[in-house]
């Protein structure tokens, strides 16, 4: 996991269940986790501070979607790996060729995607 | 008595010596009248008988001429004393004789009395006197004196005769030599007596006929007398004459001939008047041949050939020809005898009148050389060899029509007779050309009306048969007054009635049909009112709508028209009746205006709008209820496919487009769904679905369709789809939940069974969270509900240990599963280690609401539990009060594990109503 020591990842998720498991897996497998972050603005916010190689974001974020910060890292270069319970077709158009695993995932597989995200960069 | 031959040309002189005594003793005793008297007429002598002949005393030396008191002719006229026999022989100083005169007496009474005068010469020649010797003839009839006296007298009158004859009269001896000539014949062949008697008659014999003469005496000596021969003589000057010759020989007293007399007479007039009446009936016959021809003729052909013999014959011409004009009015060779075909084409056409001329007089050229004719016509007319040529026009009707030509081979003097027949035959041409021509006309008629009376006879064959055929009934009456009213088989089908039965209700009741009745509008028609008998009174019924009802109930309707039969005085003589059966149209009308209706019902109900679009005009029909859709007022929909467009989104634009493009292409159903956007702003879901109309269409083909507004349903979808979608979301985000729930709740605890219990039970907390809010539709759960449920199982009605106490207070989803799963974990824990694992422990819920700070505080307190501890690790219960409930709901939790049992505050943002 030596690609991965050091690397940080802002995660975004407003269901704390579940940013526990993705925090425990990222903190496994060597990622420094930054949040989990459970609200829209409070994540834009963060995003703009820290500094982070990869993001995983939840979409909805209670009844807020996380758009303008995909919109916003997108533009910052930023990979992103969006994690949802939605279907492709729910997402708008521009969004739906981004990397996306969906809800409930394991453990393995998100740190696969993550991984592929960091290599592609 | 004396014959003339018989007395003496004349007395001596020496008997005129009356003085001596002896020889007038005997003359006065004698019983004949005898006078006498000197050069001059005066009486010088008359004897006894004289005077009783006069019955008067002449004087002697005073009376002149005769002794006579007055003198009268044989006729009865006076004759005057110096014109009697006597006083000629005295002027002549010849004998006379044969002059038979009446004396008239003194006293009335006459005498016939024949005189001799007789001149009296002297010695030396000279006429010194008359004697003159009267016989009285009075008393000779019935004797032989007046006998032969009357012999006498014919041959003198005879002889009288012969010279007054204009007959010439001639006599010759038998040997020819000619021995009287009278003044007849001296006039017809122009030599004197003197010139001719004695001379042989063979001087008049023209050339040619010297052998007539012998001929003629041979048959005279054989005493056979010659009438009426014709021949011709010569005259003195030379000149022919024809004569009749009668030749009759002359016997003397024994009997014997010694020659002959003839009498010839001129006919040269009357050769002639043969000729011209031989020429007359030539010509007569050529016309009457003419007649026949041209009364058989069967065709123009022989009309034409009659007339071209006619003219000739009648004109005497060698060549002729007809010509008429064409229908161009140009005057064209029609039939012709000895023409080149050179010459007819050069003269083609050539006319000295125009077809308007009016009665054109005929011209007649007797000398081509000297007509006046061009030069070209001239000579075109001469090497043809024409001298002389007529034009004689062909009249008919009052109208010229052509004419007819003469040739002749020299110059022709054209006599009235020619042009009186030329005339003739132009008429009997023209009348026969235009007998002709009617029959042809009538022939043609004639054939004309057999074809049309046969073609009419078909064509009322077919009438009947197409009558009988038209599936429309009809209905005829052939009188005024309806009496009998007949149908086609159409007619007795729609009414089933047995075919020929009377329809009509004009008839006697007996006659009337039965079972059925007819009604227009509603009400019942009276006989007078049905269509057939008002055209029979001569109205022009047009476009009536009747109904038939049938006795069993059913009804036809019929919609036709009656029009009155009339007869070539304009009188109506019947009237027929057509109509056609629309009993199903009414009932599709019916049905369609029923559609119609529903249509509108449900265009109306389902916010929908019809519309058509003509492709051949490119118009756009909307129906109200589309325009009502479109927020325009009825009648302002511009009727175009881009006023259509003006309303469709921009961003729909094109789709919609799109979908018009391949309906066209395919001539398929289209269909779409777009966004109109208003000009108020408002933006509608509509959908279109249209359908082609078949091509065969009169009116063009057409595509028409419906369109609904969908806004609600789109709406609707856009709510399903957002839930399904959150469905979806929370869904899948409740299993990440769970995933989460069994790692920790494995995770965390070493006993695997205790670990299961546990999981088990915190999903089916989470599961009665679910339930709850499905209960409430999502919309939001009581506080006190949560905690009642997860405290139910232990709650002890007995003793009372749970109590929960608040105000009613709904929880937004998330709060209220997090807040389940937290009211899970504090009752749990109670349960196993806290207030409610003993009989006297207790465990209160009370929360309140701060609707300033918009914050809710829920605390839990446990008391008279066993004595609690802080637990030795951060179990899953503590993690989800302590972690989940601040980072999920931003909440504040403190968590103090007092002697008598856990307190626990929960502060989390609440917003009342905010759900």
């Amino acid at each position: 996991m030596t690609e991965s020591e050091g690397c940080r990842v802002f995660v975004v998720e407003d269901e704390f269940l579940v940013a526990l498991q993705i925090e425990d897996d990222l903190v496994a497998a060597g990622y420094v986790v930054l949040g989990p972050f459970t609200t829209l603005q409070g994540s834009i916010t963060a995003s703009r501070e820290q500094k982070f190689e990869v993001a995983t974001l939840d979409l909805n974020l209670r009844g807020e979607f996380v758009y303008p910060l995909v919109d916003e890292l997108l533009e910052r270069g930023v990979p992103v790996l969006l994690l949802t319970g939605y279907t492709a077709a729910d997402l708008p158009e521009r969004f739906r060729a981004l990397p996306r695993l969906a809800k409930p995932f394991d453990g393995p597989e998100l740190i696969r995607q993550v991984e592929s995200l960091l290599a592609a960069r | 008595m004396c014959s003339a031959e018989a007395l003496p040309k004349k007395l001596e002189s020496k008997i005129s010596g009356l003085d001596s005594p002896d020889f007038r003793a005997v003359l006065d005793a004698l019983p004949v009248a005898v006078y006498a008297t000197d050069q001059a007429g005066i009486i010088t002598y008359f004897n006894q008988a004289a005077a009783d002949l006069a019955g008067r005393q002449p004087e002697l030396g005073k009376d002149r001429w005769c002794v006579s008191w007055e003198l009268r002719r044989s006729d009865g006229s006076i004759l005057p004393p110096d014109e009697c026999p006597l006083t000629q022989t005295l002027k002549q100083g010849r004998a006379v004789r044969g002059s038979e005169i009446v004396a008239v007496r003194p006293d009335g009474t006459m005498v016939p009395i024949l005189p001799y005068p007789t001149p009296i010469f002297d010695k030396s020649g000279m006429m010194t006197g008359a004697i003159n010797v009267l016989v009285d003839i009075s008393e000779r009839k019935g004797s032989e004196v007046e006998s032969r006296r009357q012999a006498e007298l014919d041959s003198r009158y005879l002889a009288a005769i012969v010279e007054s004859s204009d007959d010439a009269i001639v006599s010759k001896d038998l040997n020819g030599i000619i021995t009287s000539w009278n003044k007849g014949a001296e006039h017809l062949f122009g030599y004197t007596a003197n010139e001719v008697v004695g001379k042989p008659i063979t001087i008049l014999m023209p050339p040619g006929h010297e052998d007539e003469e012998p001929h003629i005496l041979d048959r005279i000596r054989n005493g056979v007398r010659i009438d009426h021969y014709e021949t011709k003589r010569q005259r003195k000057d030379g000149s022919l004459v024809d004569i009749s010759l009668t030749v009759s020989p002359v016997r003397n007293a024994t009997g014997r001939i010694i020659g002959a007399s003839k009498i010839a007479r001129n006919i040269t007039e009357q050769k002639r008047a043969e000729e011209l009446m031989q020429a007359r009936l030539r010509e007569q016959a050529s016309l009457y041949r003419l007649t026949e021809k041209l009364h058989r003729a069967k065709g123009i052909e022989e009309v034409y050939d009659a007339a071209l013999d006619a003219i000739r014959a009648a004109l005497n011409c060698s060549r002729a020809s007809i010509l008429l004009f064409d229908q161009s009015d140009t005057m064209r060779f029609v039939a012709w005898s000895g023409l080149s075909e050179h010459y007819r084409h050069a003269v083609d056409g050539h006319s000295p009148w125009t077809s308007d001329a009016r009665d054109p007089d005929p011209i007649f050229v007797k000398d081509v050389a000297e007509a006046d004719f061009s030069d070209d016509l001239k000579a075109t007319i001469t090497s043809e060899g024409i001298a002389a040529l007529g034009f004689i026009p062909l009249i008919a009707g009052g109208r010229l029509i052509g004419k007819f030509m003469a040739y002749y081979d020299k110059p022709h003097v054209f006599s009235e007779t020619e042009i009186c027949l030329g005339l003739t035959i132009a008429r009997q041409l023209g009348f026969s050309i235009q007998r002709i021509r009617a029959e042809r006309a009538r022939q043609l008629a004639e054939e004309q009306l057999r074809r049309n009376e046969a073609n009419e006879r078909a064509r009322a064959a077919e009438l009947q048969a197409i009558m009988e055929a038209v599936p429309t009934p009809i209905w005829i009456t052939r009188t005024a007054d309806c009496r009998v009213i007949e149908g086609n088989r159409s007619a007795y089908e729609l009414l089933h009635l047995p075919s020929g039965s009377n329809l009509s209700f004009s008839a006697p009741a007996d006659e009337r049909p039965s079972g059925f009745q007819t009604f227009s509008a509603g009400r019942m028609l009276s006989a007078d009112e049905l269509p057939v008998q008002r055209a029979a009174r001569g109205e022009e019924v047009e476009n009536f709508e009747e109904e038939i009802r049938f006795a069993d109930g059913k009804s036809r309707h019929l919609l036709g028209n009656a029009t009155p039969m009339r007869n070539a005085l304009g009188e109506v003589t019947g009237a027929v009746a057509a109509f056609i059966d629309i009993t199903e149209r009414k009932q599709t009308e019916e049905a369609l205006r029923e559609s119609e209706r529903r249509l509108k019902m449900a265009l109306d109900a389902g916010r929908m709008g019809a519309w058509e679009w003509n492709l051949q005009t490119g118009r756009v029909i909307w129906s109200p209820g589309l325009e009502v859709l479109h927020h325009l007022d009825p009648g302002t929909f511009e009727e175009t496919l881009s006023d259509f467009k003006r309303d469709i989104h921009p961003a729909d634009l094109p789709a919609v487009e799109q979908a018009i493009e391949k309906a066209l292409a395919t001539r398929e159903d289209y269909h779409v769904a777009y966004r109109m956007r208003l000009l108020d702003g408002t933006i509608r879901w509509m959908e279109a679905f249209g359908r082609f109309s078949p091509p065969e269409s009169a009116a063009g083909e057409r595509l028409v369709g419906i369109c609904m507004d969908i806004t609600e349903r789109k709406e609707a979808e856009a709510q399903r789809d957002l839930l399904v979608a959150e469905l979806s979301h929370r869904v899948k985000n409740t299993l990440a939940t769970v995933n989460s729930i069994a790692r920790q709740s494995f995770s965390t605890n070493p006993d695997a069974r205790d670990a299961q219990r546990s999981f088990d039970a915190r999903i089916r907390a989470l599961a009665q969270a679910h339930t709850r809010l499905a209960e409430a539709r999502w919309s939001g759960v009581s506080l006190q509900s949560i905690f009642s449920d997860e405290l139910a199982p232990y709650r002890n009605e007995d003793v009372d240990n749970i109590s929960l106490d608040g105000p009613p207070t709904t929880l937004p989803p998330k709060h209220a599963l997090t807040l389940g799963m937290a009211a899970h974990e504090l009752a749990t824990n109670a349960a196993k280690h806290g207030a409610l694992s003993v009989k006297a422990g207790r465990v209160s819920v009370d929360w309140a609401v701060d609707p300033v700070e918009n914050r809710l505080s829920i605390r839990w307190n446990e008391t008279g539990g066993p004595p609690v501890s802080p637990p030795s690790h951060n179990g899953f219960g503590r993690l989800l009060l302590e972690r989940v409930l601040a980072s999920d709901l931003g909440g504040d939790v403190r968590l103090e594990f007092a002697s008598h049992g856990l307190n626990c505050t929960i502060d989390v943002p609440y917003l009342r109503g905010a759900e």
